[in-house]
């Protein structure tokens, strides 16, 4: 980011379309849903006004600048830096739903008073014609005293040129909002904050309206650690009994004195509120108190059966490709150590992660569809009691469904829960939802020892045994929520609110753009991630070279990679893995999927001919040289995935755990308390299911 | 009597709030003021949240957030 170009900021309430414009306006493609609070952090990106770059920054979605949640704080941290003058921008987009103009618009009356120039853009303008709302955009200027309004449709990327004509004007006038006027504040309530408004406007430097408005907040916020400065709590106090004393309850003050004055100027909409509007009658059934649930378990069945069985077809092209391929280079090559190098190493490890990929982009295909058409937001409000018993919260159901995708996202997303002891436990569950890189290990498995059969009918035996190992992560990340809710003593906040957006029709483009940039990242990390480690297995597997012995695979036998397997193996025997999965666990710690690449370049080195062999098959034939037994038996693949479901494997989680709490202690928590489950629930399949009498 | 009196479909105007309830603040920011008019649009099995209409928009909250709004009928 370059830090010499003027700033444009754009602010508005969670789901108002700030990051649909920000992508409009910088042509970047960041992610848009239909949920309030998508977006949890700041961004900057560039776009061109004219012949001028500006650099545009995008916010969380906040109803106020008093904020409830982690993600509100970013972006009233950052307002409160421009009143210190610090990073301050040229101008601010106010972004607003058109379909609910005067809630919209409580934020921007709060933004008004920061003297920096305001264009409105009134966002979903399509939307607000479909339900014949008609906004006159000079009259709502004037009455607002704002710089600019523009109407704007930013999913269809209407109306942009119009708000960077806007823009630029102000860019090359630098009129502030000239005619805004401060919200008319009662007398008597204007005397009762003054102390507290001399304050701000001496010890903080700041001019007097902003100063008034810093006041009205700081009498009718909840959070007075903020005001702790010397002698300002008391005047704080004074204030909010002065207040209370004309019969405002002080913590209703801004809200109450704001609405008055919007309420004159832009009455609200829709007064109509007999009106049952079509997202209602959706809800009549899906969020309906039997129906509702039963629906929910029949959209997770389903998409879970579908990974299994619409992936199966792009799946064996792309696993023939890369034997095609494996043999084209093959044939390529003079035989000897490059050669070995990148058939056996490089491409059928990498290769072998590749395959999954389309049961990867069928699942974030899925959860992107159940954010986009508004369900995730139901499904919020439906689990809340459900989730309260278990120590969670309803703002808690979205980041365990991101968490099937990738804890990483389904981590950040908990900053939208305004209770820290809440998100604290999810954190620390999230990991334990089956995430994708998961999931070419449970279909390694799957396909090789679950037999293809049908039951009852119309479920494959082989989704369902995925469908366990979703399920078993699950229900181990609520139970887990009941003891750790009951062990955190923290901060604790009993409400929850939450706006439901309207149903609509899901764009298409923004999800596929979702599928595409999450295949992206999947693809690259197989690219980097992956590749570096079955090059430097390849090595360890295939030295130091033994040429004396002649006997099954003296490569793989004295390879450096044996050794260290046999060294970790008598811990993992009684879980009844070998060494060659023993070094499939210690890369692992990489990330999850390398799993199925170690495993993959493995038997590939031990495979005397030249192809990349199907892994299927080599796991399916691995014979133990001593028992003459089968290393892998249905139980061993059982008690593997069961370890798979636990296990804490995942460098890049336990780092953006240490950032969202803040110190060691959670990311410490998690991997001792996740390693230990692992262990000993595969402990327990493994030699229980041989008590059992399986092999 | 409260939010969480109303019946589906029922229509109540705000008098005050009850004591001083965290979540009063937000409440009032989102429009939940004196004189605004609410419509109850559900309820949740087992005193789980309650669904309103108002100012245009839906809004979902926990029956305790909901149990501290009087409201009065409006007729």
């Amino acid at each position: 980011m370059n830090k010499h170009l003027p700033l444009i900021a754009l602010i508005g309430n969670p789901n108002a379309g700030k990051t649909a414009l920000f992508n409009a306006l910088t042509g970047l493609n960041h992610k848009v849903s239909n949920y309030p609070g998508v977006t949890v952090e700041r961004r900057v990106g560039k776009a061109q006004i004219e012949s001028a770059m500006v650099n545009i920054l995008d916010l969380p979605g906040t109803y106020s600048l008093i904020p409830e949640s982690q993600d509100e704080a970013i972006v009233v941290d950052e307002v409160n830096q421009w009143t210190r003058m610090i990073g301050r921008p040229v101008c601010i987009i106010s972004v607003i739903d058109s379909t609910n103009l005067n809630r919209n618009l409580y934020l921007t009356s709060q933004l008004l008073d920061l003297g920096i120039p305001i264009v409105v853009a009134l966002n979903m303008t399509d939307l607000a014609r479909k339900k014949s709302l008609k906004i006159d955009t000079s009259e709502l200027q004037k009455k607002l005293g704002c710089s600019g309004v523009v109407s704007v449709a930013a999913r269809l990327e209407e109306g942009i040129d119009d708000l960077k004509n806007a823009v630029e004007t102000i860019l090359n006038e630098k009129v502030p909002n000239k005619h805004s006027k401060m919200v008319p504040l009662p007398e008597p309530i204007r005397e009762a904050i003054e102390p507290v408004s001399d304050w701000f406007r001496k010890q903080e430097h700041i001019h007097s309206r902003m100063a008034q408005a810093q006041a009205l907040r700081a009498v009718s916020s909840n959070n007075d650690w903020q005001f702790e400065a010397d002698g300002l709590s008391t005047l704080i106090k004074t204030a909010r009994e002065k207040v209370n004393d004309f019969g405002f309850p002080h913590s209703t003050l801004e809200a109450t004195i704001r609405y008055h004055w919007l309420d004159q100027i832009v009455p609200p909409t829709d007064m109509n509120i007999k009106t049952k509007t079509q997202s209602e009658r959706m809800d009549n059934i899906l969020t309906h108190p039997v129906l509702g649930p039963f629906i929910f378990i029949g959209i997770l069945a389903f998409i879970f059966q579908s990974v299994f069985t619409w992936a199966t077809i792009p799946m064996d092209w792309i696993n023939n490709g890369v034997i095609i391929f494996g043999d084209g280079i093959s044939g390529l090559l003079p035989a000897g150590i490059l050669r070995d190098l990148t058939v056996e190493g490089i491409i059928g490890g990498a290769g072998a992660i590749l395959v999954f990929l389309p049961q990867i982009l069928i699942l974030i295909f899925f959860l992107a569809l159940l954010e986009d058409t508004g369900y995730m937001a139901r499904l919020a409000v439906m689990m809340d009691k459900a989730m309260t018993l278990v120590g969670l919260h309803g703002r808690s159901v979205l980041p365990l469904m991101i968490g099937y995708a990738c804890a990483i996202p389904g981590i950040m997303a908990t900053r939208t829960i305004n209770s820290w002891r809440e998100r604290l436990v999810t954190i620390l569950v999230t990991p334990l939802m089956s995430c994708s890189a998961r999931l070419p290990v449970y279909a390694l498995m799957i396909g090789a020892f679950v037999p293809e059969k049908q039951v009852w009918g119309f479920f494959g035996l082989q989704g369902l045994t995925l469908v366990l190992m979703y399920f078993l992560g699950t229900a181990t990340a609520l139970v887990l929520s009941i003891f750790f809710s009951r062990w955190i003593k923290a901060e604790h906040n009993r409400s929850f609110i939450m706006e439901l957006p309207p149903y609509r029709v899901p764009m298409m483009k923004s999800i596929l753009r979702q599928v595409y940039t999450r295949g992206k990242i999947f693809i690259t990390d197989a690219g980097k991630i992956i590749m570096a480690i079955s090059i430097c297995l390849w090595f360890l597997a295939s030295f130091p070279r033994n040429e004396t012995d002649s006997r099954i695979n003296p490569n793989l036998t004295y390879s450096y990679a044996s050794k260290i397997g046999h060294m970790i193996e008598p811990v993992i025997q009684p879980l009844g893995f070998d060494w060659k999965i023993g070094i499939g666990l210690v890369t692992s710690f990489a990330a999850r999927e390398v799993m199925v690449s170690t495993m993959a370049t493995i038997y590939n080195v031990e495979d005397k001919g030249d192809k990349v062999i199907s892994l299927t098959d080599a796991l399916k034939n691995d014979v133990d040289p001593v028992s003459g037994k089968h290393v892998y038996t249905p139980l061993v693949a059982l008690s593997l995935m069961v370890f798979y479901v636990y296990a804490a494997q995942c460098m890049a989680t336990f780092a953006v755990v240490r950032r969202e709490t803040n110190s060691w202690k959670w990311p410490l928590v998690m991997i001792v308390y996740m390693t230990g489950l692992a262990y000993f629930a595969s402990l327990i399949v493994y030699q229980g299911g041989l008590l059992l009498g399986f092999s | 009597m409260f939010l969480t009196d109303l019946e589906p479909s029922q229509i109540g105007r705000i008098v005050c709030f009850k004591g001083s309830d965290e979540s009063q603040v937000r409440l009032t920011e989102m429009g939940f003021k004196p004189e605004q008019k609410v419509r109850l649009i559900r309820k949740m099995a087992f005193n789980g949240p309650i669904q309103v209409r108002v100012r245009n928009c839906t809004i979902s909250m926990r029956f305790e957030d909901a149990a501290s709004i009087h409201i009065e009928l409006n007729e």
